[in-house]
């Protein structure tokens, strides 16, 4: 296994985004996200890993995004949550602005992990967001995600819920001013989840995410080596000519 | 503390009290509000490239650290043979923390010896690294530092550097120390260095510990490019005992040590080309923070009364001192030689200027404000620049607080809520430099910037005739704020009461310049005043402006794409460190008399 650290894995994430044709303001926030789920504990590498293939066969296209009142709809295409999904995750803010709660349901998504650091951001202009989706490892549980914010920090709870009914292949969003107004499958008043860790503090959290960042990170070499060679894609080949254009005596 | 610029459209950033002027910024310092410059000046890219070092240069606020906390720095390991070549070891105690610094030495031919980054072969290779060396840690640095961006390091790396030795002083040095006679200073007029690093890395990359780690936990090295800029003066210290210990090697009989008054006057040579131009662009806000506290220092400065006697001689003194420095510096390109020949007449008509009482008078009753609006009025912009620098100088428990806020946390902030119309007029308000250039005139978008698969070296191309441009890089700030600024437009013209987020969810390829335009109007010196693909572009007002920051001299340009310069030359040197001397006696150095 390799290690980089954090900036060098942000850095070679936004040039390797940014050969995938995604735009600046695109790649630098997908590049983030990765980065802040590795952070997290929740595996940004390997879902990037998962995505990639993917990423490289085509574009992801933004969401399709039908509303009503504060209920939206978001048809992802079978593509990642990893890009398209900024402007539709800040209508889903807005919303929640606007009526104090707002609920999503996004279908055909993939890697759907890749909200969180979006919603993280929600969370710190001071609001509350629960987020659901079915876990990947185990299709008959569901995986649940309480995030509440303040405009200086982040708390995260994490649970597992067994699934009590079918699910459906869905990821389910709620994003509120507070968490009286979650609905009633978005709640844990029984606190019946089962829970992933602690829930963490502001200062637990920071002082985890410290730890993290702290550390360098380690890549599959093989993983490293691909997105190395898709960032290859944005220089131009050498010439006698550009030579020129740096300098050259 | 200073608060930030405050802006009541932008609510995202802390603000306290004031109204925010698209003309002029106005800060909160220490409960009163002070009238900085506006941006359309500061920011101004031409201004720019006027920008002279000062005391909130980094080289400067690192030499004053090292003396105020007393760095001990001690020589571990030596091993050099008679030609220099070999491995030296040098470790830094500060306070409670240490470092080591680690060169290596080895042969290369005359004809290797390049100054671009594209190089792959160095006289000298070298690295910072905390803590504690192990004989393991060794060896991995002795496979890697070699190879630069080729091999690999750990997180207790800091920095990465490489340098060469100068063709016109090195050996030239080693050859009259080697007969004991001192480095004739004359030489060192034209070239103050015996060796020229051609690239510093930190934040990360090849391996190495992230800016995050070192400013959190490297208290040494805490403020931005610090550890950089330590690298640079280890370089200069090992410069001058490795030909020391060429000559006495050469002839031990006869060969001499470096005088300190010479060593002082030597400083370390630095290439530097266009990869320092996108750093600017990318970090908004971090290049508004270092020029707010720049701002700050100054405004500080404008609002004192006190231009007596004492302070008007010092400035004089100062002036002479700029003139001599000038004087003494060679420069290749005729337009820098004629813009130093300006400076100094200037300089010398400013310091009679100061010397006759009518004169004096009105900066007793005006202030250094009437001093600088005169300058700029008689003297121009770049004079300006320069007398601002020297008041600096007088006002030091004004500026040097001021270095502890270097760094800043980097975020741009999306606020999805706000109405297009409003975004509409903070672009039209903050954003009128960049409405007004024309992009359908080709000369305005002639240039495009790209990076080359030669090490990723940054390089610019001409749209009609250079391959590459649908690889560009997304320098150009200007072009996409106009390009947003039209897609608003029509998009408000069908939805007239849209908000910035049905704008993106219509536009998604617009929320990168959204989310800086949000965020840079309540931070207005983010933003260089340019158009970086203009035909008539000079990129070295760009690399001006960031050498200025890490407090270079002797500004040589080599071309309009690439510059030498010097770096702690008149610096105190390490046996100073020790002394009770002024750590700040350095700037504009002067050659010695001995």
């Amino acid at each position: 296994m390799l290690r980089v650290s954090y900036g060098e894995l942000l850095a070679q994430l936004k040039q390797s985004f940014e050969a995938l044709g995604y735009s600046l303001g695109e790649y630098e926030s997908a590049a983030t996200s990765v980065l802040s789920l590795e952070l997290w504990g929740f595996g940004g590498l390997a879902l990037l890993e998962a995505a990639l293939p993917s990423l490289e066969l085509h574009k992801q296209w933004a969401p399709a995004v039908t509303y009503e009142s504060n209920a939206l709809m978001l048809d992802c295409f079978q593509g990642s949550a990893l890009f398209g999904l900024i402007p539709s995750m800040e209508l889903i803010y807005v919303k929640a602005r606007q009526h104090g709660v707002s609920r999503a349901t996004l279908v055909n998504c993939t890697e759907p992990e890749f909200m969180l650091p979006l919603l993280m951001q929600v969370c710190q202009r001071g609001y509350y967001a629960s987020f659901r989706w079915p876990s990947t490892e185990d299709p008959t549980r569901l995986r649940w995600v309480l995030l509440e914010g303040d405009v200086s920090g982040i708390r995260v709870d994490s649970k597992i819920w067994q699934a009590s009914a079918p699910l459906e292949a869905s990821v389910s969003i709620e994003v509120a001013q507070s968490d009286w107004d979650f609905s009633s499958d978005h709640s844990d008043p029984e606190g019946q989840g089962l829970s992933l860790q602690d829930h963490w503090g502001n200062t637990a959290l920071q002082a985890l995410f410290e730890e993290r960042y702290m550390a360098s990170v380690t890549i599959d070499p093989w993983l490293w080596s691909r997105l190395q060679d898709l960032g290859r894609r944005v220089l131009v080949p050498s010439t006698e000519a550009s030579r020129s254009g740096a300098g050259a005596d | 503390m200073p608060s930030p610029i405050t802006d009541p459209l932008t609510p995202a950033h802390a603000v306290t009290g004031a109204v925010f002027d698209p003309r002029v910024s106005t800060v909160i310092d220490d409960g009163a509000a002070l009238t900085l410059r506006p941006a359309a000046v500061v920011m101004d890219l031409d201004r720019l490239g006027m920008m002279q070092p000062s005391r909130l240069s980094f080289m400067r606020t690192l030499v004053r650290r090292m003396v105020r906390e007393a760095w001990r720095i001690t020589e571990v390991c030596f091993a050099l043979d008679d030609d220099g070549y070999g491995e030296a070891i040098y470790c830094l105690e500060a306070g409670p923390e240490t470092y080591h610094f680690v060169v290596f030495s080895k042969p290369l031919e005359d004809a290797l010896r390049n100054d671009r980054v594209i190089s792959n072969q160095w006289d000298l290779t070298m690295a910072l690294v905390r803590g504690q060396l192990s004989d393991e840690q060794l060896d991995q640095l002795r496979r890697n530092v070699p190879l630069q961006e080729a091999g690999r390091m750990d997180e207790n790396v800091l920095v990465l550097s490489r340098a060469n030795r100068s063709a016109r002083s090195f050996a030239e040095v080693v050859g009259r120390l080697a007969t004991g006679r001192q480095p004739d200073v004359e030489r060192l007029k034209v070239a103050g260095y015996l060796c020229r690093t051609t690239a510093v890395y930190g934040s990360g990359k090849f391996g190495m510990a992230g800016w995050h780690v070192v400013k959190t936990s490297c208290r040494s090295f805490r403020t931005p490019f610090s550890g950089e800029m330590f690298t640079c003066y280890m370089l200069r210290h090992f410069s001058c005992r490795q030909v020391e210990h060429i000559a006495r090697r050469q002839s031990p009989g006869t060969a001499v040590t470096i005088a300190p008054e010479i060593e002082r006057y030597i400083g370390i040579g630095n290439a530097t080309g266009l990869g320092m131009a996108p750093f600017l662009i990318r970090h908004p806000v971090l290049i508004s923070h270092w020029m707010i506290q720049r701002e700050i220092a100054l405004a500080r400065i404008l609002n004192q009364t006190d231009c007596d006697a004492p302070k008007r001689y010092a400035l004089q003194s100062m002036l002479r001192r700029v003139v001599q420095h000038l004087q003494e510096t060679t420069v290749a390109a005729d337009y820098q030689t004629s813009r130093n020949q300006i400076l100094i007449a200037a300089c010398l008509a400013l310091i009679a200027k100061l010397s006759r009482p009518a004169f004096c008078a009105g900066l007793t009753s005006g202030g250094w404000k009437v001093l600088l609006t005169f300058v700029e009025d008689h003297y121009g912009p770049a004079a300006e620049e320069l007398v601002q620098v020297l008041l600096f100088e007088l006002y030091p428990h004004l500026v040097d607080p001021l270095e502890e806020s270097m760094a800043a946390e980097e975020r741009l902030d999306l606020d999805s809520g706000m109405t297009l119309v409003e975004l509409l007029v903070l672009l039209e308000t903050h954003y009128d430099w960049a409405l007004n250039i024309d992009f359908d005139d080709p000369n305005h978008h002639a240039l495009f910037w790209y990076r080359s698969e030669e090490k990723m070296e940054p390089r610019l191309g001409d749209r009609a005739c250079d391959a590459g441009a649908e690889r560009e890089m997304p320098l150009l700030v200007a072009l996409g704020v106009r390009q947003c600024f039209d897609a608003m437009q029509r998009f408000l013209a069908d939805n007239p009461e849209s908000l910035v987020v049905d704008f993106l969810i219509a536009h998604p390829d617009q929320l990168a310049t959204v989310r800086r335009v949000q965020t840079m109007c309540g931070l207005p010196y983010g933003d260089i005043r340019g158009n970086l693909s203009d035909r008539n572009l000079e990129p070295m007002h760009l690399l001006r402006a960031k050498l200025s920051f890490f407090g270079v001299g002797k500004f040589d340009p080599k071309s309009k794409l690439w510059v030498r310069n010097t770096m702690f030359q008149g610096a105190p040197i390490i046996a100073d460190l020790s002394q009770d001397l002024n750590p700040d006696h350095w700037y504009f150095p002067t050659a010695p008399v001995l």
